[in-house]
């Protein structure tokens, strides 16, 4: 096994790559159980004190375009949440001098280690990297099955879902969660097939990254109506406006959409150009989805709210990019503009988070379903 | 004291140490009697994959006496330097000394043969005495029976008939013979076989070789169980909600279709690891750790296993064969398509059995057993599932449903146990999520356990048949097998189907479900 010296100072995040034999040989799970095993004999006395550590198996299909932005995002999960990681790249890397370009399946067995907080040794998580030419694709759900360690709970991050070889659903059925992003989907539709899955699933068994980025944006709408002022409006609001950046309406948006709907007890009637319209006790309501030609970054930029008498209320809630704080500006029952902090995850955060969560989520239960309609309705308005 | 009084309370040394009494107090202490180690069945797999590698491990551990001497029986023309050349283990570490293996290849030693030939034995018998002459051995034997089940019986016969059997209670040499599995096909079979070993041979001579029980993590069960204050008196009915054993093979038939075409799952896996696991597991505590008491232990099990009834099999079990799929990323055929095998072949490759023991200690704790081929992966594993709490205490807090307790024998591979348990997660709210205790060979103790075979043929050599399966064990065993098999036989059962790499038939599932019940993943 080669190793290097752990990082030097820092705060331990940056990952010390173990590797096991150089490059990747035809898959063969006993050998690759073999080749972790002979890594950690020959690991441990030179390395003082090393932990070998696994709290769930994580599978993540990768391709061309996935495979460099999530490898921070995989060391930061290994680092909290020490996994035995499963790479299913396709086709990314060349295969290693002296192996037969005729085997359809390759794998590498690694394993990724990062300082203990505070020192005192490296936590390790395994990494098995599976590398399939298209032939090989059917195989590879029972290559992962072969390597899962038995008794930790198997999560599926599934981040391109689109381009995924249809036999690899078979991924789904053996993950206790299924963790997408439907922020990634090209189009509402596709959007929709992860909304969908979680109707069938069940937030327990099926979670959406995009809700979790919710997460303030669902606080600070809530806060607006703990307002004195505005606390009587909830019940009488009658027109919801989501503002966005670039091309379509994110996932973001209808999420955020559809949790209000269901919150509110709101019932989807039809679509009238760009507003969605609702049955709601004793009167009518609307969603609307406004783009913002200024804004590239396709993002949920802005929502505004309002209610008729009694209880008037216009309030506008905007946020920009990565920003840690928001604009709170209410027109209507009186003008005043406030400023909240918005909480922010990076992609790593919101994941570890949803890893993390093992009760139901009722709200996703709810909203999901109604996006999923919303976007039947016609998903560019 | 007085010297003589020393000498009746010191332990019986055992044999080695009485020859070479500087070996005590030394960490080879096990070392074993020189003896003449006889394999019939030489030329086959299971001499080549495990019987000389694992006798090669004991001379390197110097745990065989260095005048042991090892011969090889079987049809096959084939010289002493040739089966030596042919003994040399192909995954040989190529860092162990080359005079490590010269000086064990040449305790190796061949002879042709036919099973049948009475001339056979009796040249045989001639050259195991040249060879005690030659080595000094004292005339110990050893007779591994490595063949096809069906020359058992032209073997034990063929012994008994030149005189190379010494009785059990010789005071100057000892014979063993060690008996691989399938011991008979089934109850009748079987005890007609034990009635032709005891022709020749005392029960004490007898060593019914069940390669499960050498393993190291199956030997742990015993010591998790006995040599610790905390899990025994958890260990009965009153916390114990049930109990699943699972022997999972990725591999088909592997060449072996003429057999387990014949056997099946039920024969090849049940009537041996499986319930060897399932007495382990349900025993009482020995008096003592000697072989007797041990097994009179599991015997008592096996006794009080509920036989199931005709009409309780359909309920109660399951059984299916394969049909093509993928196993650990390669495509492979359903059964009836495998070599050798009749296409409308009824022989199960899976099977799935809820028992019950009905004793004091486990009444009404199911046991459920699995065992298949071509599943998802190689596993076996012990999992132990307590009840939930008696009063669910954080209910109002929102936390109904928390997961049952489960303590988690892996015995193979990834050796090792876990145990997981619910905990607060941090934060305000109270969350109560399932984690893990884990404790892992490699890991723990920096070395892979040694194989199988290794500690059973040290323990035939040391005449301790503890690890052993004793005439009633087996003949019980069959017993609940037969009942099973007649069943099938008789219709039902139907033969359920299920993809290669999966964990089994919906119908195994179901068999749990039915009870609330879920099986738990490898």
């Amino acid at each position: 096994m080669k190793g290097q010296a752990p990082p030097a100072g820092g705060n331990g995040a940056e990952p010390l790559l173990l590797l096991g034999k150089e490059g990747e040989r035809p898959f063969d799970a006993a050998a690759i159980e073999r080749e972790l095993r002979a890594m950690w004999k020959s690991a441990a006395p030179a390395k003082g004190a090393l932990y070998r550590a696994a709290l769930a198996n994580v599978i993540v299909p990768l391709d061309a375009t996935t495979h460099e932005p999530l490898d921070p995002v995989l060391s930061e999960l290994t680092r909290r949440h020490p996994s035995r990681l499963f790479r299913l790249e396709r086709e990314l890397a060349a295969p290693a001098k002296g192996v037969a370009t005729t085997a359809p399946l390759l794998a590498r067995a690694t394993a990724v280690c990062h300082m203990r907080p505070g020192g005192g040794g490296l936590v390790c998580s395994e990494q098995i990297v599976l590398i399939s030419t298209p032939t090989a694709e059917p195989l590879v759900p029972s290559a992962v099955a072969s390597l899962l360690v038995g008794d930790l709970p198997v999560i599926l991050l599934r981040l391109d879902g689109d381009r995924e070889p249809e036999s690899w659903g078979a991924l789904e059925a053996m993950a206790d969660v299924v963790l997408e992003d439907s922020a990634t989907r090209d189009d509402a539709a596709s959007m929709a097939t992860v909304w969908n899955r979680i109707a069938a699933r069940g937030s327990s068994r099926a979670r959406d990254i995009a809700w979790t980025r919710l997460a303030p944006w669902r606080e600070l709408l809530a806060e607006v109506f703990d307002q004195p002022a505005a606390s009587g409006a909830i019940s009488g609001l009658r027109d919801v406006v989501l503002h966005y950046g670039g091309a379509a309406p994110p996932a973001g948006a209808w999420l955020l959409a559809g949790w209000i709907a269901s919150r509110l007890g709101w019932v989807l009637r039809d679509r009238h150009d760009t507003r969605y319209r609702f049955d709601a006790p004793g009167r009518s309501v609307t969603i609307a989805f406004e783009r913002e030609p200024d804004l590239a970054d396709p993002l949920l930029a802005a929502v505004r709210l309002r209610s008729g008498k009694p209880h008037p209320l216009d309030v506008v809630v905007s946020h920009r990019g990565r920003a840690g704080s928001a604009t709170v500006e209410f027109v209507a029952p009186e003008s005043k503009l406030l400023e909240r902090r918005f909480a922010y995850r990076e992609f790593a955060a919101c994941l570890i988070g949803e890893i993390h969560r093992h009760e139901p989520n009722g709200a996703l239960d709810d909203a999901a379903p109604i996006a999923a309609a919303l976007t039947a309705l016609g998903s560019t308005p | 004291m007085t010297p003589d009084a020393a000498a009746a309370t010191a332990p019986p040394r055992e044999a080695a140490t009485s020859e070479n009494p500087l070996r005590e107090g030394s960490v080879t202490l096990r070392a074993a009697d020189p003896c003449t180690i006889v394999v019939f069945g030489a030329s086959g797999d299971l001499t080549r994959r495990k019987l000389l590698p694992a006798l090669f491990q004991l001379s390197r551990e110097k745990l065989l006496h260095p005048k042991s001497a090892i011969v090889g029986f079987a049809r096959r023309p084939l010289s002493d330097q040739e089966f030596r050349d042919a003994s040399h283990p192909p995954d040989h570490d190529p860092a162990t000394p080359k005079h490590e293996w010269q000086r064990f290849a040449a305790s190796l030693y061949y002879r042709q043969g036919s099973f049948e030939r009475v001339e056979d034995y009796a040249a045989l018998r001639a050259f195991l005495e040249e060879l005690d002459r030659e080595r000094g051995t004292p005339g110990n034997r050893i007779f591994y029976l490595a063949t096809p089940p069906d020359a058992y019986p032209l073997i034990l016969e063929g012994l008994r008939a030149a005189g190379m059997v010494t009785p059990a209670d010789d005071p100057l040499r000892w014979t063993r013979v060690i008996i691989e599995k399938p011991f008979g096909h089934d109850l009748a079979s079987a005890r007609a076989l034990n009635a032709q070993v005891h022709a020749s041979f005392d029960e004490r001579q007898v060593f019914r070789i069940d390669h499960y029980l050498g393993k190291e993590t199956v030997q742990n069960i015993l010591v998790l169980r006995l040599g610790n204050g905390i899990f025994e008196p958890l260990w009965n009915n009153r916390y114990v909600d049930h109990v699943q054993i699972s022997v999972a093979e990725a591999v088909g038939v592997e060449g072996r279709a003429n057999y387990f075409e014949r056997s099946g799952v039920l024969r090849d896996m049940l009537q041996n690891h499986m319930l060897q696991l399932l007495t382990l597991t349900a025993m009482e505590p020995p008096a003592r750790f000697e072989a007797d008491a041990v097994r009179d232990e599991k015997v008592k099990v096996l006794r009080a296993l509920a036989p199931l009834r005709p009409d309780q099999v359909s309920e109660r079990t399951v059984r299916a064969q394969y049909a093509a799929g993928a196993v650990a990323g390669g495509a492979v055929p359903g059964y009836r398509e495998e070599p050798g095998v009749n296409p409308r072949s009824a022989t199960e490759t899976f099977l799935a059995a809820k028992f019950e023991v009905d004793n004091w200690r486990w009444a009404g704790v199911p046991f459920y057993l699995r065992s298949g081929k071509r599943l998802a992966k190689r596993a076996t594993e012990i999992t132990i599932v307590f009840r939930h709490p008696p009063y669910a205490l954080f209910r109002s807090a929102g936390c109904e449903a928390l997961e049952a307790n489960v303590l988690r024998l892996r015995i193979q591979p990834d050796e090792g146990i876990s145990l997981s348990f619910g905990s607060k997660s941090p934060g305000q709210s109270l969350h109560i999520d399932p984690v893990r205790m884990d404790f892992n060979y490699l890991t723990s103790f920096g070395a892979d356990p040694p194989e199988a075979y290794e500690r059973l043929l040290l323990d035939c050599n040391l005449g301790d048949s503890t690890l052993f399966a004793r005439r009633d064990e087996v003949e019980l065993a069959w017993e609940h097998v037969d009942a099973i098999a007649s069943a099938w036989e008789a219709g039902g059962p139907e033969m359920n189907s299920y993809a290669a790499g999966t964990w089994g038939p919906a119908e195994a599932d179901q068999m749990l479900e039915r009870d609330g019940r879920h099986w738990y993943r490898l």
